[in-house]
């Protein structure tokens, strides 16, 4: 199936003061139609900042390149801000990390929802009003149309994330991006918002970027998972065969970090990956992983780093060669 | 189409104002300021039918007749008359609208030009900040007085021309506040979620950004109409505002100031009024502030 978003060396690059911060550094991916793709990586790796530079929403003084930027044939690179914003809400549909403040709290949750649908269709305002009412059902909310009514502050944290996910779908987008759609909520309203999302997407076909710093989320959630280390993706492939076979000392590092009940014994330290990331500002050689990575040596240092392949589509940025199946202990 | 969904305003539930009003009716000040201003342009409004005399007929053997507390009061000019016999208290209640008139003009015109520059300037930010900010800059370095001392040499002193510069000069409070609200409210997450469904920027200035800013607009509109009032005044009194006949309370002052050593009520009684609007229209500004941003209450 052809792809309907394809996305190859982007680049994300941020003046600050004292030069310049390349938080997103030549990544990749492709997404189909149906499938969820998970970007996963720690605070400040550049998920965030991919997502936005999609939308074409990143704040002005990003500067934003690609060798190839493509929704369902349309090159994003160049599209005027015009007709981006006739894109975004009709055919890509974005939700962001807190419900709380992503709602207009001056405007009626009606008003907001049928809004989206009537800037980029032409409906009536009852016909646009009765799809809110659907969606709003759909997503869970009781007693729909006597809440279209009410404002954003007499809803509480779940339903408002129900909500922003109801007023992505107004007009039955092909491409929904969720950047930590469930961060800021309790776990039982996660594991609801989840499925949710996950009902949604068989439903309509969506393609889902799903954005997220939990790996217990890729797991239940991931066709294709892409792993981002300080802007880069250093692993990627299908959920399976990455979480079965991972190749990027990172992303084992990670896997080992979660706690497994009986592996790992009540009261030992969690395993953690030691240092901190490096700072993304000026220019940078070499794997960005190898101040951290127990198994660096000075081939490390030398650009470009290797992309290898695992299996089929699995592949890494290591020089390492490919381990064999099976989960990597820490050295 | 926020008139869309008319049919389900009847189930719908208390509006964010509603905690601002429970939250008002409870503040002092607030009540205190909004009870006297109501009273007073009341009593503006109703003018014509309050004032005992017309309040340009002159009768100049009545001059200067006292108040009714003094030795000499006549029960025709409860307040007294002026130099030239003219009704105080009909002066005084014509002289109410002068006041609020000129100052609800020129708070509303005022607020126009600085919130359309004070919002576009921390909407776009850059450069247009920067041009915006230097007009700011360039204007509160401009004397006021000496200003429209200046346009009213040119232009000639009337009604327009007072408004009209006042209004000119006095946007700066807006200008400062609203560019500093909107570069907050920019940042916020709804915003972006307004781009992600395709909103463009007017609709998004218009509809997520400025109902956001009401409450401090309407505080600063509050505390620029004060600051009007008394400009007028001070502009009256300096020959530069309104012009006689027309009853104006910084005018009555002036022309009582001949009469300041023997007969001092002429200048008391326009002077504790207009010190009676201004500070409750700043207690009422104050009071706003303090019910709209609990936490700035100092």
């Amino acid at each position: 199936m052809a792809a309907l978003l394809e996305v190859e060396d982007l680049h994300v690059r941020l003046p600050v003061a004292g030069g310049t911060l390349h938080a997103v550094r030549g990544i990749g991916f492709a997404l189909q139609p149906g499938r969820t793709l998970c970007l996963v990586g720690e605070s400040g790796c550049g998920k965030s900042l991919t997502a936005l530079a999609l939308m074409a929403l990143l704040p002005r003084r990003a500067a934003r390149d690609a060798a190839r930027l493509s929704f369902a044939g349309t090159d994003l690179r160049s599209l005027p801000e015009r007709r981006m914003a006739a894109l975004r809400g009709d055919r890509m549909a974005m939700i962001f990390q807190d419900p709380m403040t992503s709602l207009n709290p001056t405007m009626r949750v009606g008003t907001q929802l049928v809004e989206a649908l009537r800037r980029h269709r032409r409906v009536s305002a009852a016909a646009a009003r009765d799809r809110a009412v659907a969606l709003l059902e759909r997503v869970g909310i009781a007693g729909a149309a006597a809440r279209l009514g009410q404002y954003p502050h007499q809803f509480s944290g779940g339903q408002r994330q129900r909500l922003m996910l109801a007023m992505a779908l107004m007009c039955e987008p092909q491409l929904l991006v969720a950047d930590e759609p469930t961060t800021a909520l309790d776990v039982t309203i996660q594991a609801q918002i989840l499925r949710l999302l996950a009902e949604v997407q068989r439903e309509l076909g969506l393609a889902l970027l799903l954005i997220t710093h939990d790996l217990g989320i890729v797991a239940r959630m991931a066709d294709e998972v892409a792993v981002m280390y300080a802007g880069e993706i250093v692993e990627r492939g299908p959920a399976a065969a990455v979480f079965a076979a991972p190749q990027h000392p990172y992303t084992q590092g990670l896997l080992n970090c979660i706690p497994a009940p009986g592996r790992t014994l009540p009261g030992t330290p969690l395993a953690a990956i030691a240092g901190v990331v490096p700072s993304l500002v000026g220019d940078w050689r070499g794997c960005a992983f190898r101040a951290r990575c127990s198994r660096a040596r000075p081939a490390c240092a030398d650009d470009p780093v290797p992309t290898r392949t695992a299996a089929g589509r699995h592949s890494y940025r290591c020089v390492l060669s490919p381990a064999p199946a099976g989960r990597e202990a820490a050295p | 189409m926020s008139g869309a969904l008319a049919p389900s305003e009847g189930i719908a539930g208390p509006r964010p104002g509603a905690r601002v009003l429970a939250a008002s009716a409870r503040h002092p000040g607030l009540v205190a300021g909004l009870a006297v201003l109501l009273l007073l342009t009341v009593a503006a409004l109703a003018a014509p039918l309050l004032a005992p005399h017309d309040p340009y007929a002159q009768d100049l053997a009545n001059r200067i007749v006292p108040p009714a507390w003094m030795d000499g009061a006549k029960t025709a000019h409860p307040l007294g008359t002026d130099h030239l016999g003219r009704d105080y208290l009909s002066r005084l209640l014509y002289g109410a609208r002068v006041s609020l008139g000129i100052g609800l003009a020129v708070a509303l015109l005022s607020g126009l030009i600085g919130t359309a520059l004070g919002v576009t300037a921390g909407y776009f930010g850059g450069r247009i900040d920067m041009i915006i900010s230097f007009v700011v800059t360039t204007r509160l370095a401009l004397p006021i007085v000496l200003v429209a001392l200046a346009a009213v040499a040119l232009v000639g002193a009337s009604l327009q021309t007072l408004v009209a510069v006042m209004a000119l000069l006095l946007w700066d409070r807006y200008a400062v506040v609203m560019r500093a609200a909107t570069q907050q409210m920019r940042s916020r997450a709804f915003v972006t979620a307004a781009r992600a469904v395709g909103c463009s920027t007017p609709r998004i200035i218009v509809a997520e950004i400025l109902p956001n800013l009401a409450n401090q607009l309407i505080v600063v509109a509050t505390l620029e109409m004060a600051q009007a009032i008394l400009l007028e005044a001070a502009l009256s009194f300096l020959g530069l505002g309104v012009q006689a006949p027309i009853p104006s309370w910084g005018l009555m002052i002036a022309e009582g100031k001949e009469h300041i050593l023997f007969e001092p009520w002429l200048i008391f009684m326009p002077g504790a009024l207009l010190v009676l609007l201004v500070l409750a229209i700043n207690t009422l500004g104050d009071g706003l502030r303090d019910v709209a941003a609990p936490s700035t209450r100092a």
